[in-house]
Formats: C-alpha cells, sequence, structure tokens
C-alpha cells in the first residue's frame, strides 16, 4: 500500500492490545499528546469552506460532509435550494483545519475547501479536545 | 453565487456538465472523486489519461471527468478500452463500470482482458443489480434479496467478482467500498501503478437496494461491517456478504509475467524460391457478351476457377467490364457449388448468368439438383469432366451445342494431386474454345496460386493443354 494520507499511520496508531491485568483494551503506539502535537512549535492550517448551493443534494440521505467533519464545521441549513434540498451552512468561520475529507465525500462537488491562513495551537486548547474526547 | 471553477478537482471536471444527475445519497461522485485525487496524487497528465465507460449509472463518471474519455455500448467498455489501449499504448486507459455492465453484459470481455493481459484497469462499481432501470436482479444480487424481477427474493447464488478476477489471471485485484474513499484511493493509486490487468472492486450502496429490502442505510452497514485488512487468506475472497462480514484489501498485487517463446506459430516461410513469371499482352478481345457458368462439387475448385477464369480475362482486355457471382451451400466440401462470370462490353446490370454460352462442368450434382436439366445456349459450348460427370445427362443436350470431353480430375490425379484438376480443365478449356489467351489465363493461375505450388499448378494446365490439342 501506498501509505495515501493519514489512512495507514491512523490505522497504526489506533491498533490495540488486550491488557488482561486491568481487563480492558490499551493503545499499543500511545504517545503522549504534547508529544504527538509538538505544542511547542505547532500550526494548524485555517480553511475557507466554500459551499455551493446550487449543486448540493444534502438532506435525509445524504449529509456526509456534516457528519464526517471531524472539527464540526457544518450544520444543516434551514433556507432549502431551487431543487428543494436543504444545503449545510458553516457553524463558525475559522474552524476548519483543512483536512479536505468534505470535497472528498461530496458526491456533487459542492463543497470545498482553502486554506487561508495558519493559527498557533495552545497547550489549552489541546487540554480541552482531550477531554471533549475529539 | 459561488463557482466552481475554485474547485481543486475543477480541472478535470467537466463544468458544462454539472450538477451530475445521481440520486440524492448516491455515492459515485465520491469514486469520481477519488479517481480525481489519484490522478492528482500521482501526478499524471490529464491527456494521457482515458476513461472508458458502458451504460449505466456508474458510466455516467466518463462524462463528468475532463479526460478524453469514451461512453461506449453496453457491456462493451472492456473491449473499446482495449481498442484504445492498442491503438495508443502509451495512453493510460481505465474502464468505469457498474456490475451489470461488466460481469453480467460484458462478461466474457472481462475474462478476456485477464488473459490478454493488457494494462487496463477496471474499477467496477457493484451495486448489486440493475439499478438505471428500476432494479432488475443482476449477476450480483446476494442470495435472497428483492428486486424488481425477484419480487420473492432472488434464489440464485450471486457471482463473487474478486474471485473471478483471480480466476482469470489479473495482476491486481482488490475490495473496497464507497464509504473507505482513502482506502479506495489507496487501492486506485495500487492499480494504475500496476503494469498488467488490474480489477477493484468497489461495493456501493444503492437507494433502489435499500427501499426494496427495506435496509435503512446500507452505508452504515459498510462502515460496521467492513474490515481493511493488510494480508488476505481465501477465506477472505468469499466474505462479500454485508449482514456477516466484509474483506477490504488488496488479494493480488503481481508483476506482469513474461510471454513464452509461441511455439505453435509455423517457423519462417523459405525465402530462397522465386515465384515464376509469365508475360502477357492486353488485347481488344471483340466480346459482346458472354456468359461462363463453372459448376460441380464444392472442393474441386470452382470458385477459385471463376476467379482464374475473370483474372485472365481482365488480363486480356482490361476495358471489359466483368463480374464473378459465387453460389455454394454451408458445406466446405461435397455440397453444389457454381460460379457465374459476366464479360461484357457495356455496364452489366444483371450479374447473374441466365443461359450460359460456355458451361464447364466438374461434375452433375447441380444439374441432379435441377432435374436432370442442363441450361445451355443453342449455340453454346460444354466442357466435361468425363471423370465425374455421368455422360447420360447429356442427352437432352441440343444437338446443336458442342459438347467437350476431358477426363481432368483423371489426369490430376495420375500426374499431379487431385486439387489441381481445375487448371487442367482450364488448360483444355483454353485450347479447344480459344475464349482466353493461354499467357493471360497461366498469368492469373500464378496470381492466386498458393505459394510452392506454382510449377505444380502451371504444369497441370499445360497438361490440360497437350490434352486438348488432340481433340
Amino acid at each position: 500500500m501506498n501509505g495515501y494520507l493519514h489512512w495507514e499511520t491512523d490505522r497504526k496508531a489506533y491498533e490495540t492490545t488486550n491488557d488482561k491485568q486491568h481487563g480492558r483494551q490499551v493503545m499499543k503506539h500511545e504517545v503522549p499528546a504534547s508529544q504527538y502535537w509538538n505544542i511547542e512549535q505547532c500550526t494548524i492550517p485555517v480553511g475557507k469552506v466554500t459551499i455551493i448551493a446550487s449543486f448540493c443534494k444534502g438532506g435525509d440521505d445524504c449529509d456526509d460532509c456534516i457528519r464526517f467533519c471531524p472539527e464540526k464545521v457544518l450544520q444543516r441549513g434551514a433556507e432549502p435550494n431551487e431543487k428543494g434540498f436543504f444545503p449545510p451552512v458553516v457553524v463558525e468561520e475559522g474552524r476548519c483545519t483543512v483536512c479536505g475529507r468534505c470535497q472528498l465525500y461530496c458526491s456533487e462537488n459542492a463543497i470545498f475547501v482553502e486554506k487561508v491562513g495558519e493559527r498557533s495551537v495552545t497547550a489549552e486548547e489541546i487540554a480541552l479536545r482531550e477531554e471533549n474526547g475529539e | 453565487m459561488e463557482d466552481i471553477s475554485q474547485h481543486p478537482y475543477a480541472d478535470l471536471l467537466r463544468k458544462e456538465m454539472m450538477p451530475n444527475i445521481w440520486c440524492s445519497g448516491c455515492r459515485i461522485g465520491r469514486i469520481k472523486n477519488a479517481f480525481i485525487e489519484t490522478i492528482q496524487h500521482l501526478g499524471y497528465d490529464p491527456d494521457k489519461c482515458t476513461v472508458v465507460s458502458g451504460i449505466g449509472c456508474s458510466s455516467r463518471v466518463a462524462g463528468y471527468l475532463n479526460l478524453d474519455s469514451i461512453h461506449s455500448t453496453h457491456g462493451r467498455a472492456i473491449p473499446t478500452a482495449l481498442g484504445v489501449k492498442l491503438a495508443n499504448p502509451e495512453l493510460k486507459v481505465s474502464v468505469m463500470g457498474g456490475d451489470g455492465d461488466i460481469l453480467g453484459i460484458g462478461g466474457n470481455h472481462f475474462l478476456a482482458l485477464g488473459r490478454h493481459g493488457y494494462n487496463v484497469n477496471v474499477f467496477c462499481m457493484n451495486n448489486y443489480g440493475y439499478s438505471m432501470t428500476g432494479f432488475q436482479h443482476g449477476p450480483t444480487t446476494p442470495l435472497g434479496a428483492r428486486t424488481a424481477t425477484t419480487s420473492g427474493g432472488s434464489p440464485y447464488r450471486p457471482v463473487n467478482p474478486v474471485a473471478v478476477a483471480l480466476a482469470s489471471q489479473y495482476t491486481f485485484v482488490a475490495r473496497s467500498t464507497s464509504s473507505h474513499p482513502y482506502h479506495l484511493v489507496d487501492c486506485m493509486i495500487s492499480a494504475m501503478q500496476n503494469e498488467g490487468p488490474s480489477f477493484v472492486e468497489i461495493l456501493l450502496p444503492c437507494m433502489l437496494f435499500e427501499r426494496r429490502n427495506k435496509i435503512k442505510s446500507l452505508e452504515a452497514l459498510f462502515l460496521e461491517k467492513a474490515k481493511i485488512k493488510e494480508t488476505l487468506s481465501q477465506e477472505d475472497v468469499n466474505q462479500t456478504d454485508f449482514a456477516k462480514e466484509i474483506s477490504l484489501g488488496v488479494f493480488r498485487d503481481a508483476r506482469v509475467q513474461e510471454k513464452p517463446q509461441l511455439s505453435l506459430v509455423k517457423a519462417k516461410k523459405k525465402s530462397g524460391a522465386k515465384k515464376p513469371h509469365v508475360h502477357f499482352k492486353s488485347r481488344p478481345s471483340g466480346i459482346k457478351y458472354l456468359q461462363i457458368r463453372m459448376e460441380g462439387t464444392g472442393g474441386q475448385g470452382i470458385v477459385q476457377g471463376g476467379k482464374t477464369l475473370i483474372h485472365a480475362a481482365m488480363n486480356m482486355d482490361p476495358r471489359l467490364n466483368s463480374t464473378v457471382t459465387k453460389r455454394y451451400g454451408p458445406e466446405m466440401k461435397g455440397g453444389s457449388c457454381l460460379t457465374d462470370v459476366l464479360l461484357s462490353s457495356q455496364p452489366i446490370d444483371y450479374p447473374f448468368v441466365e443461359i450460359p454460352d460456355y458451361l464447364l462442368m466438374m461434375s452433375d450434382i447441380v444439374t441432379k439438383e435441377r432435374g436432370g436439366e442442363v441450361v445451355i445456349n443453342k449455340k453454346g459450348t460444354i466442357v466435361v469432366d468425363e471423370s465425374m460427370v455421368n455422360v447420360s445427362v447429356l442427352e437432352k443436350v441440343p444437338k446443336t451445342a458442342k459438347v467437350f470431353k476431358v477426363p481432368a480430375t483423371q489426369i490430376a490425379r495420375e500426374n499431379f494431386r487431385v486439387v489441381v484438376a481445375n487448371n487442367v480443365l482450364m488448360g483444355f478449356v483454353c485450347k479447344v474454345t480459344s475464349i482466353i489467351d493461354k499467357s493471360c489465363l497461366k498469368a492469373a493461375i500464378l496470381k492466386s496460386a498458393p505459394p510452392g505450388t506454382e510449377e505444380m499448378n502451371l504444369a497441370a494446365f499445360d497438361k490440360g493443354y497437350e490434352y486438348g490439342k488432340m481433340q
């Protein structure tokens, strides 16, 4: 396999073994969060999400972009487009990290992301993420 | 208003065709996206990539990709792709098709591609039936699944595309689903890099299948049951049931085997022997309208004789108009066979002989079929192969017609081989009738004789010519 994008690394990262002493599943290659994120110098890209509302066929059948977004940037919109579907809307600008999942998952090519800048990540934010279990 | 031209995939999308026609919640578009991602990741020139598709929902992919693509006929996507590959081997050729297109109607082409071993990538989107026409039963419909044509549940076991591809010697075989796009991109990259025929089965949730079988979400089932595995065993090939477990991954990634030396092809022909040459002179023949018929049993060289006659006539007088018409049954040898040759100074309207001026009979089978009647002009000429024809059939022939007899087959059998009997007859006809010059006929025989037998054919002609001198 080619190790395309995160798939290969993700799979290794989440490999688990059975810890008989404590009777639970333990991560095999567990890394401390500070080391994993390299907080001292870490920056995260900031993206701009563009939704082409006229292409979208979102609704109860699809909603892929909303379901698969790891940052939960999107939310079902209230205004229907001309076909009667409900395109998503961006909840909060600047939360997108340009993972590109939405543009790969969207069958209609109705959504895409562009990198507009970068922001540095603070230790508090990482701690908050871990608390929320993300 | 947002514009699609800002989209990262915009270079490879046909913007005038967008938005696409697929149902809401259909994931074929994701496979299209994965293909675009593959080409962008590998850095291929879009002008060097081709997508060929058949008919069906999934075949619309070729229309939406801004590549040189062909939307071919139903089931014939693989042969079309093979033609593209043979014409221009530099191109990266991919086939996008559904299960009905590739495994159902084009099933034999799918088998043949593995055998031929050309670098064509087949991406088969398996949605368990013919969904564009309302979900009829297809080759991959699971056992017990309801479709439009199997309303009580499919009674047949489905085809396993991966097993078939493995058996038909595809060098790259993988299974993925549209619900795992990153894994799909990974498989597509490996398939494009493989130098042999590659096959990727892509499981696809279809809304019509979900509705008919009362499944809430097939995609959720795929995400739950599918397992991506690094190493796959024989058992994993058969794990396709989405109710239990689906094994995803690469089943085979092999190199193309070198082709062995072909042993069935004949050795090179001898190049030393020189082909004899006959000089002939063209002249105005003075023929106004001449009907020649040659009849006999299939295998005696009747058709070949007719061809020789017309070539000879053309050699003699190129200004003549001429036609040759052949009639024979489905059997190669033993059936009735006749050849009509027409020579005319004016354009020919009707290509068949009505009443022949010259009748060359090599056997009486046609006459017997006609009820014993010999059709001939009152002032015509009949040349009969004495050794094959029962002479009693000639009793009803008008007295004014000339009859010549020659044991052509017997001469050929005694001196050469039976196959040159028609040339013996030709030599005899040339002497006794003098419609066509000797040198012209010889040149025509040389033209159609198989290499290595020219001498024998000419000798047979001379033998017949000498027999004609004795008459």
